[in-house]
């Protein structure tokens, strides 16, 4: 196992690099750069372009040098310093920027995905082994519907309900006099009464899917011949069905959790476009469409390490806890 | 409580603004003799300030009056009185509304983070003059100004005692500070701006003392005024503070070598001008009503006041009576827009849509706010870019004929009902109503509906030829006529809606023509590489053009209706993509009239000038408009007092702050703090 | 995971992996004497009651796409002037105290000149009763012919007021939107492109996937590995900006809806990895059981062994993933839209409408233009009930 691991840690090196290579081309593909985005911006919004500044500007971010003489200048930094560049929207040092979001993003994330599994499991397993009564069927029609309600839509009526029903506004995570202070009891206590709304929006999608996975999983499982022959020998049902059939149906469980590091960045994107959330997800696209290349590339290149980080988790998870799959050949 | 502004107000205000600004500059020549209407706000201050007893909490001490925060300041020591700060004699701005406000609360405004800088920067930023109600330009800063006979002079005059937030003496060495160590410093700014320039030479600048500057010219520089109202580009500079970020100025080279690299800056340039933007820095001292009490990349960015601002009311009270400015970041318009809705928002024109409209108006009572309706100087209009480089659409697009023709094949008042609830006029791309340089002749030039015409036109400019689908041919060939037209609207906004409507309309007189959305920096990469064959961009600096004249010109980024014309113009056919004009061509004209503008001192004569241009406008149609004179939605809450209805927002004039942010008060501050 | 909300991002299929089983040999044995397997599966299919209306649901769904021009009352694009946001008609039953055929009364606008909204009030005394085969608006059927018959519609007058501006009154039945054009009818014609536009790539997806998934699992090893990784390297690649560049790169003067489809389809050849991992997983159990030993002992060929024995193991599983990614193509259309880089106006799908309802003066002022998302929920809905469906079907144990 421990081989196994080393060497798909050696692999990942020439992955990474790779891929980063791969992500600075990919952010370079679109013509122009961060100077005509940023030009255009300000345009759009009816200011002046100033050509001085822009020039100044090209100048000071180099986005006049060949692409590979940038990505060594960035790559090195990285290596040497700890030094993920600047990024040229925010005019900030990409590392001071992202990581409170991220920290905020992984809250949000994990508590929304704790949130789902708590409530998936007990449903899915109820579905599962009440196969096509009513009940089964209300909660196979919920958790499709959440399937099918983009999320940033449910966002969005969210947002307007809580005005026009409750009058409150549920943008943000953070009061305004809180926006600003350090981190105290009484901040936390302020994010925690602005959280569950996005976590709720972000949960009911993926609460949805997780129900699906549970009970077709455990669908499968339930008409082996274990279950049958355990249920001959007149093992209590419940204990039946929760001592081993749910823990091998929790398997995808272990299989998407590594894969969902990534996602804990991207994944509440939309929604938390739409509640104007402090977190990575909107900063990742306007640095994208802004051509602000650091920003962008570091994102992306942590997007992809935690993407490869978590394949290994989950293939480790995976066999740790379903002893039937081996690693080594 | 509910101030009901009528929309007579607003016409009546727009209308005596026409007849009264036709002088534009001419105050700016008496400087401070009052040309303008409101002359009494130059009246002395210390004489009536005693009658006013206008805000009882307001410390009474002497002569001036402050703010309680900053009272409480000085009775610990912490600042010198008022009328220390003050200068000898401070600027006077009255209250837009007339009376004297109260001190105190904070406004509360949205932003997009740091790209749209210019929407705090435009309350913030404090040049030497600045426009009155009227649009004339009168003294800031500057106390005075005077100008030689033939504009190649001006000297400044400044407020004798005004100080920096630090504290420090704002004197004629801030200007030269700038001059010789931003402006000409090679480093920092590698060539100078033209508008910093007349006859090719950079100008000259001499203090004659501490409180007054003389800038020189080789050739007349009569709207040099104009570029010393904003500081986007500077025009004066904290010396004292900002030499410790410069290189050449520093005592300790190495500690600043070492800070620039520990923050994480490649040369000390980069450094200085990151240390030079006031919302990065809010350490930079400075002279506006308010400072940055903490980063603009924050969520939550902060303005407080600055208690060396020196500016009072006429009441002698210290401006700004607003204590704080709050920006609040939002990602999508949905929670802005839902901020104002539920009475978040204190006062604001950008980013305010009049696409939600209704839902603005539907609220007012409900979120405590008012609508209050402005001018926007935007334009529903076409591009078509007669420098393309397909060689048959080119020979399309300059046939004036042809434009003529997809002016007339639009239904504009079908166009305004069906898309902006009828809200907008039909016009050409024009100064607005409100302009000094409104032109009914060339804004209504072309605008009826007429298909039968634009087919006349059409085919008699050699387009007649048709495939069986009504889509008219390229002449001899059997390929259909058609051209891309670029923008940038975003779906379900009248824009988008708006545009798709005009290519319905060309399609019924047979011009094919697809809409294409662009993301912003994709459309500009097509501007510069001049690959844009027709573009979709409202054409906006119509309030005063004569200032910002580049889309009459030719030469303004993302409006492109003659790119490589402009480019050439703009960079003196250095560019690649630019390309000159043919001999004779229409758009010499323009550029002349307006070269003799640029060096005319005559007010009267430069209006005439450029009446000749819109006069070319009228008949060339260089750029097609549609509509106009759209209504330009500003949220201000109730109680929130000093800011009047009907004026026209532009860039050029400071949209929503046209009249003075500073003097814009609560009625009741205690319930806004 | 939140896979549903990214559905742009995530390409894996929501298929459940289960571990390896027993069941598939079983099943062989069982079709021996008692009935084909695809015979048991079509009864068991019948027994799930809601996979059978789903099934009649996708059918219609995919009838309507074909036919959107004759089911839809009136042309997507054209707006009736004097009904922009109109509510949804009000359809009626009862005139005079008389029960009678389905109608709608004429309905009258006024404008709120405060706040620019359009008031709509009926008026009692116009009744339009609804028909079906109407004649309306021209239109050309799949290019073919032309023809007003349009399946269900009133007989109003309309008058052409400027070119595609109508004067008069229409039947709404889902309202219309800020330009009048009639929802319903734009759904309909959004249904086309939404239920289609994704299918090759879902197919492209598919093959790869399970022939790259298929050697990775057959035959181990050293390939195995190497396939491996390079499906590591294509999950990383960061799908956003690789859209992005591909939109750019694609020539400007590409019609809309053809830019999209080739978006998707070059974005199959990123997204086939969720199911080859899938589909390698069960090989390499597959290729222990007793039933592909007994095979390969007998003498079978590899193809034959593959072709014959494997895949109708798991080609219930295929079935269904295949069902299942239908709903995320849809869902990613409108998550693209949402971004700025779908397709866009004047292309009508459901992702293009609900982008143009995704503010909040559609939510506050018109809400029924958030309908589009109903129909997403629906065919998402049907899609997954009909996938279902088909699974439990090809259990063996169910």
């Amino acid at each position: 196992m421990l081989l196994y691991i080393i060497r798909r840690i050696l692999f990942m090196i020439p992955t990474l690099a790779a891929i980063s290579i791969l992500s600075f081309a990919i952010i370079q593909l679109p013509p122009g750069d961060f100077l005509t985005s940023y030009a255009a911006q300000l345009a759009q919004e009816g200011d002046l372009v100033d050509e001085e500044e822009l020039e100044a500007l090209a100048q000071r971010y180099g986005l006049g040098q060949p692409i590979y003489v940038q990505y060594w200048k960035w790559i090195k930094g990285i290596a040497t310093k700890g030094d993920w560049g600047q990024s040229m929207e925010w005019q900030k040092p990409v590392a001071e920027l992202i990581w409170e979001r991220l920290a905020l993003t992984v809250v949000l994330s994990m508590s929304a995905l704790l949130v789902s599994w708590f409530i998936a499991i007990p449903i899915g397993v109820y579905s599962a082994t009440n196969q096509y009564s009513i009940l089964d069927y209300s909660m196979t029609a919920f958790s499709f519907i959440g399937l099918g309600v983009p999320g940033f839509l449910l966002a969005l009526i969210i947002l307007y309900l809580a005005h026009s029903q409750l009058n409150m506004n549920v943008g943000g995570l953070f009061s305004e006099e809180y926006m600003l202070a350090p981190w105290s009891w009484a901040k936390i206590m302020d994010m925690l009464a602005h959280i569950w709304v996005p976590m709720f929006i972000v949960a009911v999608s993926s609460t949805a899917g997780n129900i699906r996975i549970t009970r077709a999983n455990l669908l499968d499982e339930l008409n082996k011949p274990y279950v049958e022959t355990a249920r001959a020998k007149g093992v209590k049902e419940t204990k039946l069905i929760w001592k081993y059939p749910v823990r091998v149906a929790m398997n995808p469980f272990f299989s998407t959790v590594g894969w969902s590091l990534a996602s804990l960045i991207s994944g509440t994107t939309l929604v938390a476009m739409v509640l104007s959330l402090q977190t990575t997800g909107p900063m990742l696209l306007r640095s994208l469409t802004a051509q602000d290349m650091y920003l962008a590339g570091t994102f992306l290149f942590m997007l992809s390490t935690l993407t490869i980080i978590g394949t290994l988790i989950s293939d480790v998870l995976l066999a740790i806890v379903d002893p039937r799959i081996r690693l080594e050949q | 409580m509910t101030r009901k502004r009528t929309r007579t107000h607003a016409f009546s205000r727009r209308e005596f603004m026409r007849v009264s600004a036709v002088t534009t500059a001419g105050a700016v020549v008496v400087a401070c003799g009052g040309g303008g209407e409101p002359a009494a706000e130059e009246a002395a201050p210390a004489a009536e300030a005693p009658a006013a007893p206008a805000a009882e909490e307001a410390m009474d001490t002497g002569t001036y009056k402050e703010a309680p925060m900053l009272a409480d300041m000085v009775s610990s020591g912490a600042l010198p009185p008022v009328d220390e700060r003050l200068p000898s004699t401070p600027g006077v701005l009255p209250n837009a509304g007339g009376s004297n406000g109260n001190y105190g609360g904070v406004m509360r405004r949205g932003f997009r983070g740091v790209s749209d800088r210019w929407g705090p920067t435009k309350m913030q930023d404090r040049g030497l003059g600045w426009y009155d109600q009227d649009l004339n330009v009168q003294p800031r800063l500057a106390e005075s100004w005077e100008i030689n006979e033939d504009a190649t002079a001006w000297t400044f005059n400044l407020r004798e005692g005004a100080k920096w937030s630090d504290g420090a003496p704002f004197t004629s060495a801030d200007l030269l500070w700038w001059y010789e160590n931003d402006l000409l410093n090679t480093d920092i700014n590698p060539s100078v701006h033209p508008r910093w320039q007349s006859g090719g030479e950079t100008m000259g600048l001499s203090a004659g003392d501490d409180y007054s500057a003389t800038y020189t010219f080789n050739e007349p520089k009569p709207l040099f005024i104009y570029e010393t109202l904003r500081t986007t580009r500077r025009i004066y500079l904290p010396g004292h503070y900002l030499s410790q970020f410069h290189m050449e100025l520093t005592d300790d080279q190495d500690g600043l070598q070492a800070a620039t690299e520990e923050a994480g800056f490649n040369a000390w340039n980069e450094y200085y001008e990151d240390r030079r933007w006031w919302y990065l820095n809010p350490d930079l001292p400075s002279l506006g009503p308010w400072k940055a009490a903490n980063e603009l990349s924050n969520e939550l960015f902060v303005m407080e006041r600055n208690p060396y601002f020196p500016f009072v009311d006429s009441g002698g009270q210290q401006l700004p009576y607003i204590d704080h400015v709050n920006h609040r970041l939002f990602e999508t318009p949905d929670v802005f827009e839902l901020r104002i809705i539920n009475g978040e928002i204190d006062f604001q024109g950008r980013h305010v849509s009049l696409d939600s409209f209704t839902l603005f108006k539907e609220n007012e009572e409900s979120g405590d706010y008012s609508v209050y309706l402005g001018y926007a100087s935007g334009h529903t209009a076409i591009q078509l870019n007669q420098t393309t480089k397909n060689p048959r659409l080119r020979e399309l697009f300059q046939n004036s004929d042809v434009r003529k023709a997809l002016s007339v094949a639009v239904d504009r008042v079908t166009l305004n009902e069906l898309v902006f609830d009828g809200l907008l006029t039909p016009r050409q791309y024009s100064p607005l109503n409100s302009s000094p340089q409104a032109n009914m002749a060339q804004a209504s030039a072309y605008i009826e509906y007429d298909p039968d015409m634009a087919n006349q036109l059409l085919d008699a400019a050699g387009y007649s030829e048709k495939n069986d689908a009504g889509q008219r041919l390229w002449p001899g060939t059997d390929e259909v006529l058609s051209f891309i037209v670029e923008g940038t609207a975003s779906p379900g906004t009248q824009g988008e809606d708006a545009i798709l409507q005009i290519v319905k309309y060309f399609a019924e007189v047979g011009i094919t023509a697809t809409y294409q959305y662009f993301e912003r920096s994709l459309y500009t990469e097509h501007f510069r590489a001049n690959e844009i064959e027709a573009a979709f961009w409202g054409g906006d600096r119509t309030v005063l053009p004569i200032v910002a004249p580049w889309i009459f010109e030719g030469t303004m980024i993302d409006r492109p209706w003659g790119v490589a014309w402009g480019l050439y113009r703009n960079t003196d056919g250095v560019d690649p993509n630019s390309e000159e004009p043919p001999a004779g061509h229409w758009i010499w004209d323009i550029w002349e009239i307006m070269d003799q503008i640029n060096v005319e001192p005559s007010d009267a004569r430069r209006n005439e000038l450029f009446t000749q241009v819109l006069d070319i406008w009228a008949e060339e149609l260089p750029m097609i408009g549609y509509l106009g004179e759209a209504p330009k939605l500003v949220i201000v809450k109730n109680g929130f007092m000093g800011y009047l209805e009907g004026f026209p927002l532009d860039d050029t004039t400071g949209d929503e702050h046209l009249l003075h942010t500073e003097t814009y008060y609560w009625d009741n501050p205690a319930d806004h703090s | 995971m939140p896979q549903q909300e990214i559905a742009w991002i995530d390409r894996t299929p929501d298929i459940p992996q289960g571990p390896p089983a027993l069941e598939e040999a079983v099943a062989e044995d069982e079709k021996l004497f008692v009935a084909s397997y695809l015979q048991l599966m079509w009864w068991r299919f019948i027994k799930h009651r809601m996979a059978v209306i789903s099934g009649i649901l996708f059918i219609i769904l995919y009838f309507i796409a074909a036919l959107c021009e004759w089911v839809a009352p009136y042309l997507p694009e054209t707006s009736f002037i004097q009904y922009q946001l109109s509510t949804p008609s009000r359809i009626r039953w009862v005139h005079d105290g008389r029960l009678q055929r389905p109608f709608i009364y004429g309905v009258n606008t006024k404008m709120d000149l405060e706040t620019a909204r359009r008031i709509y009030t009926e008026d009692k005394e116009v009744v339009y009763p609804i028909r079906f085969f109407v004649r309306t608006e021209e239109y050309e059927a799949w290019s073919l012919w032309s023809t007003d018959r349009h399946l269900f519609g009133i007989d109003a007058l309309i008058e052409e007021r400027s070119l595609g501006v109508v004067q008069g009154q229409g039947l709404f039945i889902l309202g219309t939107d800020r330009l009048g054009r009639d929802l319903f009818s734009r759904i309909v014609y959004g249904a086309r492109v939404s239920l289609t536009i994704g299918l090759v790539s879902v197919i492209i997806s598919l093959v790869l996937g399970l022939i790259l998934g298929g050697i990775s699992g057959y035959y181990g090893g050293t390939l195995d590995n190497a396939i491996q990784r390079l499906i590591e390297f294509i999950r990383s690649i960061p799908e956003i900006p690789l859209i992005m560049a591909l939109a750019a790169a694609l020539p400007i003067d590409m019609d809309i809806i053809v830019r999209y489809f080739m978006v998707t389809v070059l974005l199959a050849f990123v997204g086939w990895t969720g199911l080859a991992r899938v589909v390698r997983g069960r090989f390499l159990s597959l290729r222990e059981e007793d039933f592909v030993m007994a095979a390969r002992f007998s003498g079978s060929s590899e193809i034959r062994i593959i072709l014959r024995h494997m895949m109708p193991s798991f080609m219930s599983h295929i079935i269904a993933s295949l069902t299942l990614a239908v709903p995320g193509m849809i869902l990613s259309e409108t998550g693209l839209s949402f971004i700025g880089l779908g397709l866009r106006a004047p292309a009508i799908s459901w992702g293009v409408l609900l982008q143009e309802a995704q503010n909040l003066r559609s939510v506050a002022l018109a809400p029924w233009l958030l309908l589009p998302g109903a129909a997403v929920v629906l065919s998402v809905l049907a899609f997954n009930f009909l996938g279902d469906g088909i699974r439990d079907a090809a259990d063996p144990y169910a």
